[in-house]
């Protein structure tokens, strides 16, 4: 430990109430909140409800190809609360429990006290990062996993006890399983751990042998082998995997690594008003860069363009950033690739957070929902900061520790409120207006929810069916189970239209890409409600009428 | 009493298995509910 700060001093009371008043306030909103992120609205948990019903192989209300490629082994964390209709995002609440509990035993221990809660605290000014631990996602997983790999190996060293193996082997099967992008990261992690123990024979073989295990137990091996049945490729049709990576190589990788670093450039929350030159100017900048570069569309996603690139920091939980000490961690970890200080803790956390960096800039195609991603690297990258700052005591960087709290305390305090359905109206309206809030990321899905109720409660005999897209957002349709809807994909539902099975009565949510080329095949049907939301997808409902009688002779 | 409160004190700053107890808790209900949902 310092010497010169083994006790809690002012800076670490001040940091330690406010991580705690907030950690509160994210563990309060984590147990009540519904489930409100889209992606878990399409699939994540879409699928879990899904597969309640027909397991996971050859499942029939599997729609999207989201149901089925990804591996599930944190989204199934979810089955329980989703039968309670409660605590949706209290195992993402805490996988950030989690690391804050496993960074601060390690930094206190080399730092002290002040610096240990200074670097929760610092956790929690990162908007991105405690939004996801009230969403659904499995990004944060990943972030737990690692640092509890971490954690376990520190101790392991520190202890002299094989037990903490046991816990760096299942940090990895955790990781492994969470999500695809977890599968490299883990297969490191699993080779650094068997490097380790490369000259202790029978430890390796065992070690080998857990790994083996958490793997097929924890992998999520089952979503690999039904990809694999269904696709042809354990993950997932191979042009969607062309679209999600980085097709262009260094390319692709330099232009992404350039979009991600602009768009960690805080210069405000991006709340859309006419004002926020400073956002357009930096998208602009950053366009001018990329075309200067040649390199223009360079690794992104095919539906992305960078004619229309846009740096958001908005409140809404894909569009996040990680705020004013998400620049600082990149201002710590930029120099990092040039100033080589290998014995420097805080230099090989910088280091780490930007290699990891350029791989997802190397890997996965950039989309403007790319941030959450990045979350490992950016938590690296401030936490690095911290230890830089601690690293010894100095008169500039005494000062610089009190400007690193205030930034910190302001952007964790603020990050409620930045977000639109997450601030303390919010945590309100989960109890009085739970329903609004589930949709208030698509509100219109929640107009399509409601019209079905008026439509059903109408005839309740009438099926619902709903017929899909790859990105349809099914979960406040499915959950609602008075209305028992049947998700379809578009052939599918044509064949239930060719073999009779639709009859009078039923009704069909058509989303828009389907309903037009669906409506001039179906002419005995009528539409009474249209739905359309701003410039997204519009869902259209229609009510199947009976066949006219046939018209009576003369 | 002060030597129970120190003792008190000394075990809350030793490491604590939190951190595994909540990976072990959040890997026991995912395989559960795993295999829960592949027996449908």
């Amino acid at each position: 430990m310092n010497p010169a700060a083994p006790n809690l001093g002012l800076i670490g009371r001040i940091a330690r109430a406010v991580s705690v008043l907030l950690l509160t306030y994210w563990g309060a909103f984590a147990l009540v909140c519904p489930a409100l992120t889209i992606d878990a609205q399409m699939y994540n948990l879409a699928r879990i409800e899904l597969a309640l019903r027909d397991g996971l192989f050859d499942n029939r209300f599997f729609t999207s190809v989201f149901h089925v490629l990804f591996p599930w082994t944190f989204d199934a964390v979810h089955l329980p609360f989703l039968l309670l209709g409660w605590g949706f995002a209290l195992p993402s609440f805490l996988c950030l429990a989690g690391t804050c509990l496993a960074i601060y035993p390690m930094i206190r221990a080399r730092f002290g006290f002040d610096a240990a809660w200074t670097a929760v605290l610092a956790l929690l000014a990162l908007p991105c990062l405690v939004y996801q631990a009230t969403a659904t996602k499995n990004d944060l997983a990943l972030l737990f996993a690692g640092a509890v790999w971490t954690y376990a190996r520190w101790r392991w060293r520190r202890e002299n006890d094989d037990r903490h193996l046991i816990w760096m082997v299942l940090a990895i099967g955790f990781m492994f399983g969470a999500k695809t992008s977890g599968i490299i990261p883990a297969a490191a992690l699993a080779l650094w751990t068997l490097w380790e123990l490369r000259r202790r024979g029978p430890l390796l073989t065992r070690t080998l042998a857990g790994l083996a295990a958490v793997v097929i137990l924890f992998g999520s091996i089952e979503t690999y082998v039904e990809s694999t049945r269904q696709f042809g490729h354990p993950l997932g049709p191979p042009a969607l995997l062309r679209r999600l990576s980085n097709s262009d190589g260094a390319s692709g990788a330099a232009a992404n690594f350039i979009r991600h670093a602009a768009r960690n450039v805080y210069v405000g929350q991006t709340d859309f008003s006419d004002g926020q030159r400073s956002v357009e100017r930096l998208s602009a900048a950053t366009r001018r860069l990329l075309d200067w570069l040649e390199l223009t569309d360079a690794g992104a996603d095919p539906r992305f363009s960078d004619s229309s690139l846009f740096l958001h920091q908005s409140g809404l939980e894909e569009l996040a950033g990680y705020g004013p000490l998400g620049t600082v961690a990149l201002l710590i970890m930029l120099p990092a690739a040039v100033w080589w200080r290998p014995a420097c803790l805080s230099w090989r956390l910088a280091l780490t957070g930007l290699l990891g960096l350029v791989f997802s800039s190397l890997s996965i195609a950039y989309t403007s929902w790319a941030n959450r991603y990045l979350l490992p690297w950016f938590a690296l990258g401030t936490l690095s900061a911290v230890c830089l700052l601690w690293g010894s005591n100095t008169p500039w960087r005494a000062r610089l520790r009190w400007g690193f709290l205030v930034l910190a305390a302001f952007s964790a305090l603020a990050a409620p409120f930045w977000s639109f359905n997450r601030g303390p109206r919010a945590l309100l309206d989960a109890f009085r207006d739970r329903e609004r809030l589930e949709t208030s990321a698509y509100p219109v899905v929640g107009l399509v929810r409601e019209s079905l109720r008026r439509l059903h409660h109408d005839d309740p005999a009438g099926r619902i069916f709903i017929v899909t897209h790859d990105e349809s957002v099914l979960l406040p349709l499915l959950t609602d189970r008075a209305l028992a809807v049947l998700p379809v994909t578009r052939a599918g539902f044509q064949d239930l239209l060719d073999q009779g099975f639709v009859k009078a009565g039923d009704l069909a949510v058509f989303e828009s890409p389907v309903a037009l080329a669906t409506l001039i095949l179906i002419e005995t049907v009528t539409a009474p409600n249209v739905f359309s939301f701003r410039d997204t997808r519009s869902q259209y409902i229609y009510r199947f009428t009976p066949p006219a009688p046939p018209n009576p002779r003369p | 009493m002060s030597r129970r409160i120190h003792d008190l004190l000394a075990a809350a700053r030793r490491p604590v298995n939190l951190p595994y107890v909540l990976l072990a808790g959040l890997m026991l209900v995912s395989f559960l509910s795993r295999m829960v949902l592949l027996l449908r």
